[in-house]
């Protein structure tokens, strides 16, 4: 037939009107709520991605650089993180995110000083502009200081690039 | 949850460089072991020991707005000033402040925008011959054929805001979210508002130009 009766009740709780009790309909809203689920799993990857991007595109042009360009001149610096690291330290991070875009503004021309060579400001108090509760969780790269960050949360990257 | 340091039982091999490198979190083992440079990495990602171990996957979660976050005592506002301002220039920005699209903390199904407070409404302007073209289409009864167009110039000295509101309307996303959101665009017409105790930040200058307006502006 189709799903096992029992499997079927599991799948359908909290279904609207008689997908919930009577078993024909039931089946056929479970197992469409399978299939939606399946997609769901492929479509929640580029999704995810997309949400990354329009972070760190965001994060970015709060440093004035468009992303298409940040991400550009990570590719030429041979800067492997991957846009969940990126989109991650741009909310986390913001001291370690705006070396990245200034590693990028001087390789373009763009920037002022060598990033790295003026220590700007102490790694420890990364406060992030939204909102204090944000600035608790502790990652690698909050414990080492300016230019340290950048290699630290490339190791970080690099171990998770493979989900990128 | 235990911490990672404790659960590290063994203490000989690859796995527990690796996971004393990432004390702070969470990596799976399974793909530790085919790693070549995981031990160049121990000694740059070294964390001091007085580092607190997160109960969460940290490397492996994308961030997700707590209702803390996304609270409204929270949110910045910000004040745009429409004089000579092009319309549809100025409900971007506003639109994209509303949303939230100005910080690496969007998310799409919260509400972590900003306030914006728009003056001096009824001084938008729109290029060309939109001033006496474009239109807007309302329904006045909710009855078939009880309907009204008028253009810019008339509803401008009708009710200046809504031009401003339908504006940055029709660039929010419609759905239950978008239309909470539209109520934190604040207009008003002239360069009064009740706002000044929120401090909203200026950020008349954030509105795009057209090329050839910014050229002219570096030629100056």
């Amino acid at each position: 037939m189709g799903l096992h009766r029992r499997r079927v009740w599991e799948i359908a709780k909290g279904f609207r009107g008689r997908a919930k009790n009577c078993i024909k309909i039931a089946r056929q809203q479970a197992e469409k709520a399978l299939q939606h689920a399946y997609k769901g799993r492929k479509d929640k990857k580029g999704e995810n991605r997309s949400l990354w991007i329009q972070r760190v595109n965001a994060a970015a042009r709060e440093h004035g650089i468009k992303y298409s360009l940040f991400m550009n001149g990570l590719r030429q610096e041979n800067v492997t993180l991957n846009r969940k690291m990126l989109s991650e330290l741009a909310i986390f991070e913001p001291h370690s995110f705006k070396a990245l875009v200034e590693q990028v503004q001087y390789m373009r021309g763009l920037g002022g000083s060598r990033p790295g060579s003026s220590s700007s400001s102490s790694s420890s108090s990364s406060s992030s502009s939204s909102s204090s509760s944000v600035a608790k969780r502790i990652t690698v790269g909050s414990l080492e200081a300016g230019s340290n960050s950048s290699s630290s949360s490339k190791a970080a990257g690099s171990i998770s690039s493979n989900t990128a | 949850m235990l911490a990672r340091q404790q659960l590290a039982g063994r203490t000989t091999g690859r796995r527990a460089a690796a996971q004393s490198a990432f004390s702070a979190g969470h990596v799976p083992v399974r793909r530790v072991q085919q790693r070549v440079g995981r031990q160049t990495c121990t000694t740059v990602c070294a964390a001091p020991a007085s580092t607190t171990i997160a109960a969460e996957d940290l490397l492996n979660r994308s961030y997700y707005p707590s209702r803390a976050d996304a609270a409204n005592s929270s949110k910045r506002w910000y004040i745009i000033d429409a004089e000579g301002q092009t319309l549809g220039r100025l409900a971007t920005l506003a639109a994209t402040y509303i949303r939230g699209k100005h910080q690496a903390t969007y998310s799409p199904s919260m509400d972590m925008g900003a306030y914006v407070v728009v003056i001096n409404a009824d001084k938008v302007t729109v290029t060309g011959n939109k001033p006496n073209a474009k239109t807007y289409f309302r329904h006045v009864n909710g009855r078939p054929g009880s309907w009204k167009i008028e253009t810019f110039n008339q509803l401008q000295k009708r009710i200046p805001e809504r031009i401003i509101e339908h504006a940055v309307k029709g660039m929010l996303p419609k759905g239950r979210l978008g239309r909470d959101i539209r109520l934190h665009l604040k207009v008003y017409k002239g360069t009064e508002h009740p706002h000044d105790a929120q401090q909203p930040t200026n950020i008349t200058s954030h509105i795009s130009k057209k090329p050839k307006d910014v050229a002219a502006l570096k030629q100056q």
